[in-house]
């Protein structure tokens, strides 16, 4: 997410989209704090999530070690942690919809910290706007 | 539609190829926002995951 904001001139005219599973009233401060140009949408039910088929992890996917990993890299950037009040299990996605509404990418990592590179979700675009 | 197994064995309803229904959910800003994209523009949909 922050790649792609980071690199949001690279997605063209393309509409982007954080979905998240919490609640609708988080999410403003969520997108002020992370300087969020695009939208950022409520999905509480985690209907988008099944449809896509995100997956809920295993405890042991959950704490993977590239998980653990992550988290050692924000502590050594002096990110302060705080204890969860979310679903921790809850693994995520990424979809590229094309303009007829068809899926045309979908990855869905296996631990919470698998993200695809930004060039797979660059690629799998510029083969929709071909 | 086709059904796949996902790696916990329950169903999954869409894969690559098929027609992503639309879905009516709330944006940051409380308004209504859709899955369909709008105006022949292409939608990345980055659904976020809380790290456990």
């Amino acid at each position: 997410m922050i790649a792609v904001r980071d690199h949001l001139e690279l997605f063209g005219d393309a509409a982007i989209a954080v979905v998240s599973f919490a609640p609708p009233s988080s999410l403003a401060n969520y997108r002020r704090h992370l300087q969020l140009p695009f939208d950022v949408v409520a999905d509480p039910n985690r209907d988008l999530y099944r449809l896509l088929g995100a997956e809920r992890a295993t405890l042991r996917q959950a704490w993977s070690a590239g998980t653990i990993r992550l988290y050692v890299r924000l502590i050594r950037a002096g990110r302060r942690l705080r204890w969860p009040t979310e679903d921790i299990l809850q693994l995520g996605a990424d979809a590229v919809i094309g303009p007829d509404g068809v899926i045309r990418y979908l990855s869905l990592p296996s631990t919470p910290a698998g993200r695809p590179p930004l060039a797979e979700l660059l690629a799998a675009l510029k083969e929709v706007t071909k | 539609m086709r059904r796949k197994r996902t790696h916990h064995g329950e169903l999954r309803a869409l894969a690559v190829g098929d027609h992503l229904p639309d879905i009516e959910l709330v944006n940051h800003n409380g308004l209504p926002w859709h899955t369909t994209p709008a105006q022949g523009r292409s939608l990345v949909l980055i659904l976020h995951r809380h790290l456990g």
